[in-house]
C-alpha cells in the first residue's frame, strides 16, 4: 500500500496501448529499481501484481474472521431469545432446538463475511473519493500507463521521463496530482 | 312512516316486499353495499358490481389512510346499576321453549341483561342439559333485525281497495280498532299447537265472549297418530316413546333422533340403551325414504318408498303374527308388501319380525313425521300400533302415561275455516304462531279467502307472508321477552321466564287477548296482565311466594307421569284399517324437515342457514335429492337445476345426489323460501309447501307421483363436506357389537417415537374425548360454539369458496355401496396436539402452547401468514378473509355478542380456544370459593349443549376425572395418530350393532389388516 | 485439445468494446425502447393499485382458502425467487470455474437475479393477513417484552434467507460495476452524466494496487454467494419441506428446488438476452450464438434434473408405503388439478429435450419459445406443489379447490409489469455487458494477432 501524508501526489506517467507491453515495461521498471510505482488499466491485466511487485492481498482473514463473528453471534442470538429470555413451548419442541436455528446461522454468517470483505476492499482501495483528478479519460478504456510518484525515492521528473521513453512508452507526461 | 304501494300491472317483482315498496325494502335499498365484500344478510349475493365499485373507492381511499387496523368500539357504561346485576358476572335464568312439537326447558344465560347464551336444564326431566341445535340458535332470532319494533296497521293487500296504506300504529289505536271489529262478533283463531293451559283457558275464555272460533294446524304434525292412538286405544294422545327400555326399535321412517316430536329427549334416552359395555345394546333398524338424521344413526337401514310405508309395515305385521301363530286378514294380506317387492334381498323382513319377537316387550316400532303424511298416514299408524301391542310393547316402550301434551293441530281444521270464511262466517280472523300463507300451498285459495274476511289480525314479529294480507299485525314478542307455563309431557310443568325486557314495542299474544277483551268492553279475566294471572294460577298450586321462586329457580315442577297399565287394543281396530291404493309409478315426492329449518320459522337465523344439514351438508340452499341412481339414469349431477311438477304447482329447484336414498322417490326439504319480512332468508332455497297435496279434506306430503325434468341450468351447491368417503385411511374407528364383544375396536394402533422428549404439564392439563357412539351428527354443539364464541357468518358464496367459519364441525362419512351407505359422524375442533404442527410455523408466535397445554392463538399478535392452517393435519383452522365483524354490529345482533370472547379483525387466524373463557371462569370461582376445581365443573359450550353427553372435557392430570377414564378405555384413539402431533383430543370408536360384515373403513393396506386390535 | 470458440466475434479493438457497450446508455433511447417501457410501466401501476385494493379489502380478493391457505402469492413468489439464481449462478459459480463465456452474460444476468428478488420480495409482505404488521417478524428489542419471533419456523429462516441473498447479490453486482462506471464517467460528454457515474464509481482509479484487493474481494464474493444461492433455495424449499403435509412433506425438495432454479433462472437469461440482442444489435459480438447454445444446454441439462426429481417423488411416494403421501401424487398426476400437473411436465421435461439437435440450440426463434415454456411450466410447479397439495390433504372431509379470482391474475400479471419496467431503465442507465470483464476475453480464440490472447483473463 502507498503509505502518503499528501492527499493527492504529483509524477511522472507513461502511456501504452497494449496491455502486454505493458506488463513487460513494469517488469523492466522494476528490475530497475523503481519500489513505488503502479500500473493504471481498464481491466485487471494478467501477471500485472507479480510484475509491479504487489503482495496477495490481506482480506481473506478478515472475511474469515467475519464470518466466525457472525456464526457466533447468530446462534447465540436465537439461544438467548428461545431459551434464556422468552422460554416458551411451541410445537412440544425444546426450548433451544438447535438444529431449527441451524438455517439462520448459516445466513447471518454469509452475510457478514460478505459485507465485511467489500467494506474492507473500499477502505483500503481509500474509496469513494470525491472527484479525484483524472490523469486521462481513455485510463479506463483502452489505454494503459505506468504511474510513477513523486514518493519513489531519488525521484526526479527527468530521469523518470527518460526512462520510461526508453522503455517504449507511447507517450510520457508529468502530472501535478493523481 | 307511509308509503303507497307501486303496483302498476306488469311490472316484475322479486318478492313482495319490493312489490309493495315497503320500508324494510326501501332500507335494504339504502344498505344494500355493505362495508365488505360480505354480506352477512344475504345468501346469495356476491360481489355487486356498484358494491365492487364503491370498495375498490374505498380500498384506494382507505390505502392512502395506511389500512384502518381495528374497528372503533363504543361502550356504554351504567350510570345507575340495576340492584341483580354485577357488571361482568353473568345471571342465570331458568326457562324454556316450544318449538312445533318439541319442548326443551333451558338455562339462559345474560350478561348485563342481554341473553347471550342458552343451554338445557340439567334437571329437566325432559332433554336434561341437552339442546338442539335450532334451540342454541332462537336467542339469535331475538336480536333480529328484521322484526318488527311493534304493532302495524296494514292494508297494503291491493286487492283491497280502502286505506291500502300500512302505518306503524300505538298499541291504544290498535286495541280500539280491533274492539270495534270484536264487537260484531264472529271471530275465529287459527293458531298452532300451544302446550300451555293458561293460554287456552284464555284463549278459550276470549272465543266465548266474541262467539269465536279456534282453528288449530301445525306444519310437523302428528294428526295420524294421535287419531290412529284414538281407533286403536281410545283416546287421541301424542304417546311417550321409552328408547331407554327398547333393545330393538323400528322406525318407519319415523325421524326421532332429529325432527320428529322430542328429539332431543329421544336422543337422551336412546343412547341410554346403546352402552357397548354393557351386556346387552339396542339396535337401531330404520326403513327410509330419504335419509334422515335417524336412518343415518341406524344400525341397519332399508331403503323404502314412501308409497310402500303400510305394505311394508303390513308385512312386518303379517310375519310378527305368524310367529304368535295369529294372521292377517285376506283384506290386508293383500297389501302386504314382500321382500321382492320391497327390492330387499329375501328374508329381510323375516329377519326383522324375528328379531322383534326376540325382543317382545323390549321392542319398539314407530312411524310418523310428515315423512309418513301419506294417504295411507293413519292406516300405517294403526297396524304400528298393533304391531306394538302384538309384541307387549305397549306400556313398556310406548305409554300413554307422561304423553306429550297440547299437540292438537288438524288438517281438517284448515279447511273448516276456508268453508266458515267461504260461508262468511268469519269477520274477524286472529292468526297467532302460524304463518298459512308461507306453510300451506298456494292451490289452497287461503289467499284470496283471507281478503273476504273483514278484518285479519296476526301476531307475527315478521312482516311475512300471512302479516301482507292481515290489517292488523300486533307482534307477540320473542319467547325470551314473555311469560308463559308449559307442560310439554304429562305431569311436568316448565316455566317459561322472559329473561329480557321486549327489545321493541310489542306485547305477548296473551296479554294483547287480555286487552282486546277488556277494550271491547268484556273482562276475560280480573288481572291486567298475562304474567299476573299466570302467577295467581301457579302460586295457587305450587303455593307461598318463597315456593313461586323456588319454582322459578328450578325451572320446572312435577315429574313425567309413570306407571298405569297398558292400553289395550281395540278390536276394531284391525278392521279400521283400510288401505287406499297408492301404488305410484315412476318417481314420488317427499316433502321432509330438516334438523335446522323444518318448518321455516328460524330461517332468519344466519346461524342455522350456515349450519351444514347433517344428512347432505349443504347450507344456504333447499334441494331436490335423488337417489345415486336415478340420478343417474336421468343424467342429473349434484347442482343440475331441475323443475318438480305436482298437479300444476312446479318449482325450480337444484338436485343433489344422496346417497342411500330409495330409487323410487325425490325428497324436497321444509322450511326454505321465505317470500317476505325475512332478508336473511329471502329467496334462500324454494318453499316446498307449495307441493303439499290436499286430498279430500288431508294434507299429504309424501306418495304422491311428481314429474322432475332436468333443465339446462346449474347451480353451485355450498356443501361444507369435501369429500364423502374416509378412502380406507383411520379417521373413524369402527367395529360391530360382535366384534368389539370379541375385544374388536376397529383401532389400528401405530408405534410413534419422537426425538424430543414431552414439556411437563404439572397443574392442570386439559383434554377432551369425544364418544363417536353417541354422537348422533344433530350439529346442536356447532351452533353452541358459534354463540359462545362470536363466531361470524360469511354466507353462500363464501362458504362456496371454503370460507365457512365454524369451530367445530362435524364430518359424515359413508362406507359401503352408495345405494345403502353406512354413515359415520364425527366433531372435529382443535385437537389441542402436544407437538402442535400449526405452533412450529408461525414466525410470530401467534400460537403456542399454556402451561395448561392448551393450544392457545393471539389474536393480536397474529399477522396472518396462514401458514398455520396448511400445516394443521385436522385443518381446523379458521382464517378471517374480510372483515367479518362488521355483520354484528348490525342493529341488535351486536347485541348476541359474548363480551368474555373477542371479536376477530380482518387478517387474522382463529380457532377452537377449548372455551378458555369458561376455564378461566372456573377456576376464578374454585379460587373464590377456595377449593379445588371440581371434574365437570368446568363445560365447554359444545359439551354442555349435546343430548347424549357425547363430548367429555376435563383434566388429564386428576386421574379420578372422567375424561381421563374415557382416555383409558379401550375404544380410545387418536385421529391421525401417525402424524405425532399427540393432540389432547381422543375419539372414542363406533361400534354398530349389526350382524352384517363390516368393510373395515380403514383398509389402507394388507399390513394394516393385520395390525388391527 | 479442441480448439477455442472466439468469444468475441468481429476483430474488437478495446477502445470498440468500450464505445460498442457505452452506446446504449449515451444515446438516447429507441421507439422500440420506449413502447415496451411505456407497456410495462402500465402493468407496473396496475400491480400497485391492485395491491392497495387487496391489502385494504382483505385477502379473501384472491383464491387462497380453507385448506388452500397459500396461492398465487406465494406461487408466485418462489417462482421469482427462483429466477433470481441463476445470475448469482452464472457470475459466482461459473467464476469460479474459470468458465470464460460468462463474462459477457453476467452482468445482465445478475441484474435479472436483483430485479426478480426485489419482485419476488413483495410477495411474502403483501400475502399476509395484516401486511401492516410484517415488521412483527424481525426479532427487534421492545417493550412489550418478553415478545420475539420464532426461530423454528421456515417463514422467519425465510425472512433472513431472502434478506441476506439480496443484500449480498446487489453488493457483488454492485462491485463489479464500479469499474464500469468509471468508464462512462471518463467518457461523459455532459456534466450531469459525469457528476452521477462519478458518484456511482466511486472515484475508481484502475491502480494495480486497486485491481489486486478488487479481484481478491470479487473472488471471495463469489465464494460466498456459491453457498448462499444453494441456502436461499434450500430454506424456501423448507417453507414446504419442513411441514407436515403431505406433498410438501419431502426430503428431495432442496436440491429439486435448487435445480428447479437455476433451470427458470435460464429460462429467463435467455429470454430476456435473446430480447436484447435484438434490442441493441451491437450486442450480438458479445453475446454470441455460442453463448446461448452453452445456456440452452444448462437448460437441458436441469430440466432433466427436475424432470428425475418429479420421478423421484413418485417413487418415494410409493415406496413410502404412507397412504396420505401415496394419494397426494397420484392425485397430482390425475386429481382435478391433473391440467396443472402435465402442463408442468410438458413444458419443464419435455419440450426442453428439442435441445439434444443442434440447430435447435442455435436458432433464436426456438430458444426463445422453448425459454418462455420453461417459465410457464417453473410456474405451473410451484403451483402443483402448493395448491394440489394442500386442497386434498388428511381428512377428506375438508378437500376443497382453490378459488381463483381475477385478483390472482392482476397479482401474477403485475409482478411481470415491475420486473420489465426496472429490467428496461437498467439497460438504458447500466453497461449491459461487464465492459472490464470482456476486454480481457478479447483475444480468446481469435486466430489473428499472435498467440498471448491464449493466456488472456484472469
Amino acid at each position: 500500500m502507498v503509505a502518503t501524508k499528501k492527499k493527492f501526489l504529483s509524477g511522472v506517467v507513461g502511456f501504452w496501448s497494449d496491455d502486454h507491453e505493458l506488463v513487460e515495461a513494469a517488469i523492466k521498471m522494476r528490475d530497475a529499481g523503481y519500489t513505488h510505482f503502479d500500473s493504471i488499466t481498464p481491466f485487471p491485466v494478467h501477471g500485472m501484481e507479480e510484475a509491479v511487485g504487489i503482495k496477495r492481498s490481506f482480506i481473506p482473514y478478515v472475511t474469515f474472521v467475519a464470518g466466525l463473528v457472525g456464526a457466533s453471534l447468530g446462534m447465540l442470538l436465537q439461544y438467548w431469545i428461545s431459551a434464556v429470555d422468552w422460554p416458551i413451548i411451541v410445537g412440544g419442541k425444546p426450548h433451544f432446538s438447535a438444529p431449527a436455528f441451524i438455517p439462520i446461522t448459516f445466513e447471518i454468517t454469509i452475510l457478514f463475511a460478505a459485507l465485511s470483505s467489500v467494506v474492507t476492499m473500499f477502505a483500503v482501495n481509500r474509496l469513494p473519493k470525491i472527484n479525484p483528478p483524472i490523469i486521462d479519460p481513455d485510463l479506463t478504456s483502452h489505454k494503459f500507463a505506468l504511474w510513477i510518484p513523486e514518493t519513489e525515492p531519488g525521484y526526479s521528473p527527468e530521469k523518470v521521463e527518460a526512462f520510461l521513453k526508453q522503455l517504449g512508452a507511447e507517450d510520457v507526461r508529468r502530472v501535478a496530482e493523481f | 312512516m307511509e308509503n303507497t304501494p307501486v303496483d302498476t300491472p306488469n311490472q316484475y317483482w322479486k318478492s313482495l316486499d319490493e312489490k309493495y315498496q315497503t320500508p324494510e325494502f326501501l332500507k335494504t335499498l339504502e344498505n344494500e353495499f355493505a362495508s365488505s365484500p360480505l354480506k352477512s344478510e344475504d345468501g346469495q349475493d356476491g360481489l355487486a358490481r356498484r358494491q365492487f365499485m364503491k370498495l375498490m373507492g374505498a380500498s384506494v381511499a382507505l390505502s392512502a389512510a395506511a389500512c384502518v387496523r381495528r374497528p372503533v368500539q363504543k361502550i356504554i357504561p351504567y350510570n345507575k346499576r340495576p340492584a341483580e346485576i354485577i357488571p361482568d358476572l353473568p345471571n342465570y335464568y331458568a326457562s324454556s321453549w316450544f318449538d312445533g312439537t318439541q319442548g326443551l326447558g333451558l338455562v339462559v344465560k345474560t350478561r348485563e341483561g342481554r341473553p347471550l347464551f342458552v343451554s338445557g336444564n340439567a334437571e329437566h326431566p325432559l332433554n336434561g342439559r341437552g339442546l338442539s341445535a335450532r334451540a342454541s340458535a332462537h336467542i339469535l332470532s331475538l336480536y333480529d333485525p328484521d322484526r318488527l319494533k311493534g304493532p302495524i296497521f296494514n292494508s297494503v293487500n291491493p286487492k283491497k281497495r280502502r286505506n291500502s296504506l300500512r302505518a306503524d300504529a300505538k298499541w291504544e289505536q290498535i286495541d280500539a280498532k280491533v274492539a270495534a271489529q270484536l264487537k260484531k262478533g264472529d271471530v275465529a283463531l287459527l293458531t298452532a299447537s300451544y302446550p300451555s293451559e293458561h293460554t287456552q283457558s284464555l284463549i278459550t275464555s276470549f272465543l266465548g265472549k266474541f262467539s269465536g272460533k279456534k282453528y288449530v294446524w301445525d306444519t310437523m304434525t302428528t294428526e295420524s297418530l294421535r287419531e290412529a292412538q284414538k281407533i286403536s286405544y281410545g283416546s287421541a294422545v301424542v304417546p311417550s316413546y321409552h328408547f331407554d327400555k327398547s333393545l330393538l326399535t323400528v322406525s318407519l321412517d319415523a325421524d326421532f333422533l332429529g325432527t320428529y316430536l322430542s328429539p332431543v329427549h329421544f336422543t337422551r334416552n336412546f343412547n341410554l340403551s346403546r352402552n357397548p359395555e354393557g351386556k346387552k345394546m339396542a339396535k337401531l333398524i330404520s326403513f327410509h325414504s330419504v335419509p334422515s338424521l335417524t336412518a343415518l344413526n341406524a344400525d341397519d337401514g332399508y331403503q323404502v318408498a314412501a308409497s310402500q310405508q303400510l305394505g311394508l309395515a303390513l308385512g312386518l305385521l303379517q310375519r310378527v303374527l305368524a310367529g304368535k301363530g295369529t294372521g292377517l286378514t285376506a283384506e290386508l294380506k293383500k297389501f302386504a308388501l314382500t321382500d321382492e317387492q320391497l327390492g330387499f334381498e329375501n328374508g329381510t323382513l323375516t329377519t326383522v319380525a324375528k328379531q322383534l319377537l326376540e325382543n317382545s316387550g323390549e321392542s319398539l316400532v314407530m312411524a310418523g313425521g310428515i315423512q309418513c303424511e301419506s294417504a295411507n298416514a293413519i292406516n300405517l299408524q294403526l297396524v304400528v300400533n298393533w304391531l306394538n301391542s302384538a309384541l307387549g310393547n305397549e306400556g313398556k316402550t310406548i305409554a300413554a302415561q307422561g304423553s306429550y301434551q297440547g299437540l292438537e293441530g288438524k288438517s281438517s281444521d284448515i279447511f273448516e275455516l276456508m268453508k266458515q270464511i267461504d260461508d262468511g262466517k268469519v269477520k274477524t280472523l286472529i292468526i297467532h304462531d302460524v304463518n298459512p300463507l308461507y306453510s300451506l300451498p298456494a292451490s289452497l285459495g287461503l289467499e284470496e279467502r283471507l281478503n273476504k274476511v273483514e278484518m285479519v289480525i296476526t301476531t307475527s314479529n315478521w312482516m311475512d307472508e300471512t302479516s301482507y294480507l292481515a290489517n292488523v299485525v300486533a307482534p307477540a314478542g320473542h319467547p325470551m321477552e314473555n311469560w308463559n307455563e308449559f307442560e310439554f309431557a304429562n305431569g311436568v310443568h316448565t316455566i317459561q321466564q322472559p329473561t329480557v325486557r321486549p327489545l321493541g314495542d310489542t306485547r305477548s299474544f296473551e296479554d294483547s287477548l287480555i286487552m282486546w277483551a277488556q277494550a271491547a268492553g268484556s273482562e276475560i279475566t280480573a288481572e291486567k296482565t298475562f304474567f299476573e294471572l299466570l302467577k295467581k294460577k301457579v302460586s295457587g298450586i305450587v303455593g307461598s311466594e318463597a315456593e313461586w321462586f323456588e319454582y322459578l329457580q328450578k325451572g320446572f315442577r312435577g315429574e313425567v307421569a309413570q306407571g298405569g297399565s297398558a292400553r289395550s287394543l281395540s278390536s276394531a281396530a284391525a278392521s279400521q284399517i283400510k288401505p287406499v291404493d297408492s301404488k305410484v309409478e315412476g318417481l314420488e315426492l317427499v316433502i321432509f324437515p330438516t334438523v335446522h329449518m323444518t318448518d321455516g320459522s328460524l330461517a332468519n337465523v344466519s346461524w342455522l342457514q350456515e349450519l351444514p344439514d347433517p344428512v347432505s351438508k349443504i347450507v344456504w340452499d333447499n334441494v331436490l335429492t335423488l337417489s345415486p341412481k336415478t340420478a343417474k339414469d336421468m343424467g342429473i349431477k349434484d347442482g343440475t337445476v331441475v323443475t318438480v311438477e305436482v298437479n300444476g304447482a312446479t318449482l325450480k329447484v337444484p338436485a343433489y345426489i344422496q346417497p342411500g336414498q330409495s330409487n323410487k322417490v325425490a325428497g324436497i326439504a321444509l322450511g326454505y323460501g321465505r317470500q317476505a319480512g325475512m332478508e336473511l332468508a329471502k329467496s334462500v332455497g324454494v318453499n316446498a309447501a307449495q307441493l303439499i297435496q290436499s286430498v279430500d279434506g288431508k294434507l299429504q306430503y309424501v306418495g304422491f307421483p311428481v314429474k322432475v325434468t332436468k333443465t339446462s341450468e346449474k347451480i353451485e351447491l355450498a356443501i361444507t363436506q369435501g369429500h364423502n368417503s374416509m378412502e380406507g385411511r383411520q379417521i373413524v374407528a369402527e367395529s360391530t357389537f360382535k366384534g368389539y364383544k370379541d375385544g374388536k375396536t376397529g383401532i389400528h394402533r401405530h408405534q410413534i417415537f419422537s426425538i424430543w422428549g414431552q414439556h411437563k404439564y404439572d397443574g392442570h392439563k386439559w383434554g377432551m374425548s369425544i364418544d363417536l357412539n353417541t354422537c348422533t351428527g344433530c350439529s346442536a354443539c356447532m351452533v353452541a360454539c358459534q354463540s359462545e364464541n362470536n363466531i361470524p357468518v360469511v354466507g353462500k358464496k363464501y362458504v362456496l369458496q371454503g370460507r365457512e367459519m365454524h369451530w367445530i364441525r362435524i364430518d359424515r362419512y359413508y362406507s359401503g355401496n352408495e345405494a345403502s351407505p353406512d354413515a359415520v359422524f364425527q366433531p372435529v375442533l382443535c385437537q389441542h396436539c402436544e407437538n402442535a404442527p400449526c405452533e412450529t410455523v408461525c414466525p410470530v408466535l401467534a400460537t403456542v402452547h399454556s402451561d395448561e397445554g392448551l393450544n392457545d392463538m393471539v389474536y393480536n399478535r397474529c399477522v396472518g401468514t396462514r401458514y398455520c392452517s396448511n400445516n394443521c393435519p385436522y385443518k381446523v383452522r379458521r382464517f378471517n378473509w374480510f372483515y367479518y365483524d362488521g355483520h354484528h354490529r348490525k342493529e341488535n345482533l351486536h347485541m348476541a355478542l359474548n363480551p368474555d370472547v373477542t371479536v376477530r379483525t380482518r387478517g387474522v387466524m382463529e380457532k377452537c380456544t377449548f372455551c378458555v373463557q369458561r376455564i378461566k371462569d372456573g377456576k376464578n370461582t374454585a379460587r373464590d370459593e377456595n377449593r379445588p376445581l371440581k371434574d365437570g365443573e368446568i363445560k365447554t359450550a359444545c359439551e354442555e349443549v349435546c343430548p347424549t353427553s357425547a363430548i367429555t372435557f376435563g383434566d388429564l392430570n386428576d386421574k379420578d376425572s372422567k375424561v381421563s377414564q374415557m382416555f383409558a378405555s379401550q375404544r380410545q384413539y387418536t385421529l391421525l395418530e401417525e402424524v405425532n402431533a399427540a393432540p389432547r383430543v381422543r375419539y372414542m370408536a363406533k361400534i354398530r350393532n349389526t350382524d352384517r360384515v363390516m368393510s373395515s373403513a380403514h383398509d389402507a393396506n394388507e399390513k394394516h389388516k393385520e395390525e388391527h386390535t | 485439445m479442441i480448439e477455442r470458440k472466439q468469444l468475441i466475434l468481429g476483430n474488437k479493438t478495446y477502445k470498440e468494446i468500450t464505445d460498442d457497450i457505452c452506446e446504449p446508455v449515451e444515446s438516447s433511447p429507441g421507439r422500440g425502447w420506449i413502447a415496451l417501457f411505456f407497456s410495462a410501466k402500465a402493468l407496473f401501476l396496475f400491480y400497485i393499485v391492485s395491491i392497495g385494493i387487496i391489502v385494504c379489502t382483505g385477502m379473501g380478493l384472491l383464491g387462497v382458502n380453507h385448506p388452500v391457505g397459500w396461492g398465487t402469492m406465494i406461487v408466485t413468489f418462489v417462482f421469482w425467487i427462483g429466477i433470481g439464481h441463476a445470475g448469482t449462478l452464472i457470475s459466482a459459480v461459473l467464476f469460479l470455474f474459470r468458465q470464460k463465456w460468462r463474462t459477457s452474460v453476467a452482468r445482465s444476468a445478475e441484474a435479472m437475479t436483483v430485479f426478480a428478488v426485489m419482485t419476488a420480495g413483495i410477495f411474502p409482505l403483501i400475502h399476509t393477513g395484516r401486511p401492516w404488521l410484517d415488521f412483527w417478524l424481525i426479532p427487534y428489542p421492545n417493550q412489550r417484552g418478553p415478545l420475539w419471533v420464532n426461530f423454528r419456523s421456515p417463514l422467519l429462516w425465510d425472512v433472513f434467507a431472502v434478506s441476506t441473498y439480496a443484500t449480498v447479490s446487489i453488493v457483488f453486482w454492485y462491485v463489479g460495476l464500479v469499474p464500469d462506471f468509471a468508464t462512462i464517467r471518463d467518457r461523459a460528454k455532459t456534466n450531469l452524466r459525469k457528476k452521477i457515474y462519478g458518484i456511482l464509481s466511486l472515484g475508481w482509479r484502475g491502480t494495480g494496487r486497486n485491481w489486486s484487493h478488487y479481484e481478491m474481494v470479487y473472488m471471495l464474493l463469489a465464494g460466498l454467494s456459491t453457498p448462499l444461492v444453494l441456502s436461499v433455495h434450500t430454506i424456501v424449499s423448507f417453507d414446504f419441506a419442513v411441514s407436515a403435509l403431505p406433498g410438501w412433506h419431502t426430503t428431495i425438495f432442496p436440491p429439486y428446488f435448487v435445480a428447479g432454479a437455476i433451470f427458470s433462472g435460464f429460462g429467463m437469461v435467455v429470454t430476456l438476452l435473446t430480447l436484447v440482442r435484438i434490442g441493441f444489435p451491437k450486442f450480438k459480438d458479445y453475446i454470441t450464438i455460442d453463448h446461448m447454445e452453452v445456456m440452452n444446454k444448462i437448460i437441458m441439462a436441469t430440466g432433466m434434473m427436475v424432470g428425475y426429481a418429479y420421478g423421484a417423488e413418485f417413487f418415494i411416494a410409493w415406496y413410502s408405503g404412507v397412504p396420505y403421501e401415496k394419494y397426494a401424487f397420484i392425485n397430482r398426476a390425475v386429481g382435478p388439478y391433473w391440467w396443472a400437473y402435465w402442463t408442468m411436465v410438458t413444458c419443464n421435461v419435455i419440450i426442453p429435450q428439442i435441445f439434444w439437435a443442434k440447430w435447435a440450440r442455435r436458432s433464436i426463434p426456438i430458444m426463445f419459445a422453448v425459454s418462455i415454456f420453461v417459465n410457464i411450466g417453473m410456474w405451473f410447479e410451484r403451483f402443483v406443489i402448493t395448491v394440489t397439495s394442500l386442497h386434498r390433504d388428511y381428512l377428506p372431509s375438508n378437500w376443497g379447490m382453490y378459488a381463483w379470482s381475477r385478483w390472482d391474475a392482476a397479482i401474477l400479471f403485475g409482478s411481470f409489469g415491475m420486473f420489465l419496467t426496472i429490467f428496461l431503465l437498467y439497460l438504458r442507465f447500466f453497461p449491459a455487458i461487464s465492459i472490464a470483464e470482456v476486454k480481457p476475453m478479447l483475444y480468446v480464440g481469435r486466430k489473428s494477432k499472435d498467440a498471448k490472447g491464449g493466456h488472456g483473463g484472469h
